[in-house]
């Protein structure tokens, strides 16, 4: 059967705008339900300016009940069926299917619907289904055609302008665009009379060919606007045309029909006719039984099979997804446009564990999420109170209700409430504090809440001390230390405030290096260093004044800023961790550039004071007798363990004596008194 | 200055709609135009791509293959762009209530309805414009009209732009477009500069 001789014809290929996939779900949540409903929707397709394969549009406009016109857009008539699960999807009988749907096309044909309106030959099918939860998409389309007649090609395509003259070309363009009725513009047929093409609508298709010699209809031509914009094969729609004309006119079989395949390019500048690259050519029909007429027209996906096409748009409609990805282009857009070494993955797959989830926490884990970081714990062991709210971002006048919900929790909950896409979660747990002697009824929970806050800093990269006590800090900064994380820290006082990073401790024996212009992370101190005291249980110590003192609202705001901001610039240094601090300020600027990082430098500490609107960055070495960082009392924790952390809680002198402090205790005054508080409840440790 | 009115935009917008009916450019009105900001004015453009990997993979499995369907049919001509795929990229203008200016909004999506991501467009450097965009103005928002996921260029400097150039257009809808367009393919025609120049 496969001679040269044989017409082949352009298949459709599908195309699916966004906005169908929207309509389709609306329509199955809101509408259909469990119905597995068949639904006739519109497709469109043009025979103008077009580029590529010839193709069939839907669109959100596929469900009206009317056609929606636009201009040059041809009408097809199609079918949904949208079945319920992947079962009912894989088990159907396309073929079943298909003869149904053909059933009812060549009833349009014999019964002469198709002859009023010719639109009713651009047929389709589309078998869906779609897994709303995950918004993917199983469809197939078939663009319905009789198998036979079988046509044979008498003279080959060729351009229209090699056969007509250009004043026919011109008129041939100008009729068919005279054409109101957009369901009369896929198919017709043309008669040529001197300088003029003549139109004439398919409905006279019996009169034209009624004749029994094929001299009489050699002025015709059977034309239909031809999708197809390139090459010698005409488009589908011829098929099912010379079908309707093989019924209508049974006699034609076997005789010479002239055919014209009409392909407009309409141009701003263009010279030449806009018909200029339609087809003409002759063609024979086959004998064929209509009674045992087969229906083809399934199309192929994308690997050629015949199988249906899967897509997810999860990413276009999922509003999950959707989320994130508006979060991940912003934060694109800025390293594309302003930072294009930056390293944004690194930020973002950082893990973030917040000790405290009070203003600092809250403000903390807002800025992380700004900058992408997906996975952020607190740790706190509050609950959240009336005050809270105003100055804690995360909460709610709901979260104080009934006792107040554990702060922890609450801020996990409200990052999942902004944005769906952060891993999180919140530990409501006592941080063990120096100097708070711990009891045998306390000692298993003592025991357990240290060992959780070793496997937590185990398992994140950077912990945040963002509580709102001295004492609660050592512990995490003892832990942090131990296990060579990035520790970073944030302290309030009424008006001023100090954020800074932990040195980042290696293996490397090499002394310090006093004299240079910076210090190597690995050599930084820690926020205990510079104090001589060792932490007691300063909250005993307090006078009522001072434990009820209030910051000023925005030093939170302003400190937690910086805290972040901080750790990404030491994320985005090469060295880490062992990023450098300049040492002084007044060190060249090029010594600055030299060792800072693609934001600029990477500063050990930051110290501010909105009484004088001032703020230093001074750099400190880590000091060899600190209580917190100091070599000794690292290999203390690694040789005992829980039992030396046990002495440090039930005696603050311990440490002193451990790291020989005891002798400089009593000689300085701490000027600088960090540890104010916002939050009235004493055993409220977030600040 | 460099602002218009919703009315003034409608106007504007009509007339580039008139030439670009003239040189059929496909340009047409879609939605409510009685309401603020209720319609604009959108065009599609189909490109054509070789097929790569930074677009949507196919499946390396095939369960649904239905051989069954496949009834002897040998009159289906070869594909002759078999090995491209296709893009389709939409543009429309709509009016920024908030800007009193035009504003973007584009799409790019495959033939079956999946959004291209901007970032494997611009790697491929199919559209070799997309690289000197001005991404300080590009944002990925809900269509206003039609309340689905869309790229737009933001109307903070077209204020700027149209100022600039006020006294010499009198079609700020052109002025802006062939200034923006091309930054995300989109060419004016130049059928389109007497809408700025007849004045003078
Ligand atoms: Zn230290």
């Amino acid at each position: 059967m496969t001679d040269d001789s044989a017409l082949k014809y352009s298949p459709f290929s599908s195309h699916v705008d966004p906005s169908f996939w929207h309509k389709l779900s609306q329509i199955k949540l809101d509408i259909d339900k469990l119905d597995e409903k068949v639904h006739p929707v519109w497709g469109s397709y043009t025979n103008v300016n077009t580029v590529g394969l010839p193709s069939l549009h839907v669109d959100c406009t596929s469900y009206n009940s009317k056609f929606e016109e636009l201009r040059y857009q041809l009408p097809a008539f199609g079918c949904q069926l949208n079945l319920n699960t992947l079962e009912s999807y894989k088990s159907s009988d396309k073929t079943i299917l298909l003869e149904k749907q053909g059933a009812s096309l060549w009833a349009d044909i014999a019964n002469g619907s198709v002859l009023k309106n010719p639109a009713l030959l651009s047929r389709f099918f589309l078998l869906t289904f779609g897994d709303l939860k995950k918004y993917t998409f199983y469809y197939w389309f078939a663009f319905l055609a009789p198998s036979t007649p079988n046509v044979q090609i008498i003279k080959p395509p060729a351009l229209i302008s090699t056969i007509f003259s250009s004043a026919q070309v011109e008129s041939l363009q100008s009729e068919w665009s005279n054409i109101v009725d957009v369901y009369q513009r896929s198919y017709f047929i043309v008669k040529i009379q001197g300088d003029q093409a003549k139109i004439f609508p398919l409905s006279d298709i019996v009169s034209i060919f009624k004749a029994q010699c094929e001299e009489q209809w050699a002025e015709f031509y059977l034309a239909f606007a031809d999708p197809c914009s390139s090459g010698d094969a005409p488009g589908w729609p011829l098929r099912n045309l010379l079908c309707v004309l093989a019924h209508y006119c049974p006699h034609v079989v076997g005789k010479k029909i002239n055919v014209l395949s009409l392909r407009l390019v309409l141009k701003s500048h263009g010279q030449v006719n806009a018909a200029d690259k339609s087809l003409l050519m002759s063609v024979q029909l086959l004998p064929h039984n209509e009674t045992e007429l087969k229906w083809v027209g399934w199309e192929r996906n994308n690997r050629g099979k015949f199988g249906p096409r899967f897509v997810d748009v999860s990413g276009d409609m999922d509003p999950k997804k959707r989320a994130e990805s508006a979060v991940h282009l912003n934060l694109k857009l800025m390293k594309w446009r302003l930072l294009p070494e930056m390293d944004l993955d690194t930020v973002q797959n950082t893990r973030c564990l917040l000790m405290g989830a009070g203003t600092l926490g809250c403000t903390v884990a807002r800025l992380l999420m700004g900058w992408g970081v997906q996975h952020i714990t607190f740790v706190d062991n509050g609950t959240v109170s009336f005050s809270n709210p105003v100055r804690q971002s995360l909460f709610t006048f709901e979260d104080c209700l009934s006792g107040g919900r554990p702060k922890a929790e609450a801020a996990a909950e409200a990052l999942k409430l902004i944005f769906p896409g952060v891993i999180t979660s919140g530990v409501t747990l006592n941080i063990p504090m120096p100097g708070h002697p711990v009891g045998d009824s306390m000692l298993k929970e003592t025991q357990d809440a240290v060992a959780t806050l070793e496997k937590l800093v185990e398992d994140h990269d950077v912990v945040f001390m963002l509580t709102d006590s001295r004492e609660s800090r050592w512990l995490p900064t003892l832990l942090a230390g131990a296990k060579k994380k990035l520790a970073m820290n944030a302290a309030l006082g009424f008006d001023t405030y100090l954020v800074m990073r932990h040195g980042v401790f290696c293996d490397d024996e090499t002394p310090p290096d006093f004299n240079a212009r910076s210090i190597p992370g690995r050599h930084l101190g820690c926020y205990f260093c510079n104090d001589v005291t060792a932490p007691g249980n300063s909250m005993a110590d307090r006078t009522l004044d001072q434990q009820c003192t209030v910051t000023r609202p925005g030093v939170s705001a302003v400190a937690g800023a910086l805290v972040v901001e901080l750790m990404v610039s030491v994320l985005q240094h090469p060295s880490k961790g062992d990023a450098p601090a300049v040492l002084h300020k007044s060190t060249g600027k090029e010594d600055q550039e030299s060792v800072g990082c693609l934001l600029g430098t990477v500063p050990h500490s930051i110290r501010g004071f909105l009484a004088s609107w001032d703020q230093l960055t001074p750099a400190t070495h880590r000091f060899s007798n600190c209580i917190a960082c100091s070599e000794k009392v690292l290999k203390e924790y690694a040789s005992r363990g829980f039992d030396f952390i046990r002495d440090v809680l039930n005696s603050a002198v311990y440490l002193e004596d451990l790291t020989g402090l005891t002798s400089l205790h009593k000689e300085t005054e701490n000027a600088d008194v960090w540890e104010f508080s916002d939050s009235e409840e004493e055993e409220n440790n977030s600040e | 200055m460099g602002t218009i009115s919703w009315d003034e935009f409608k106007a504007f917008a009509q007339s580039f709609l008139t030439v670009s009916d003239e040189i059929n450019d496909g340009w047409a009105w879609q939605g409510d135009q009685d309401q603020l900001a209720g319609a604009f004015i959108a065009k599609k453009i189909k490109q054509l791509l070789r097929k790569q990997r930074s677009l949507p993979a196919e499946d390396e499995t095939d369960p649904f293959e239905d051989t069954s369907c496949q009834t002897e049919d040998n009159h289906i001509a070869e594909e002759l762009n078999g090995s491209q795929q296709e893009c389709t990229w939409e543009y429309h203008i709509l009016y920024s209530p908030s800007y009193a200016t035009p504003v973007l909004f584009f799409n790019v999506f495959t033939s079956d309805g999946h959004l291209v991501p901007l970032e494997s467009l611009w790697k491929g450097g199919t559209q070799g414009a997309l690289q000197h965009l001005r991404w300080e103005a590009l944002s990925q928002q809900e269509h206003p009209v039609l309340r689905r996921p869309y790229y737009y260029l933001h109307p903070c400097k077209t204020a700027e732009l149209l100022n600039l150039h006020q006294g010499s257009s009198t079609n700020p809808i052109v002025t802006w477009l062939s200034s923006m367009g091309p930054a995300i393919g989109l060419h004016l025609d130049i059928a389109y500069g007497h809408l700025v120049q007849n004045q003078r």
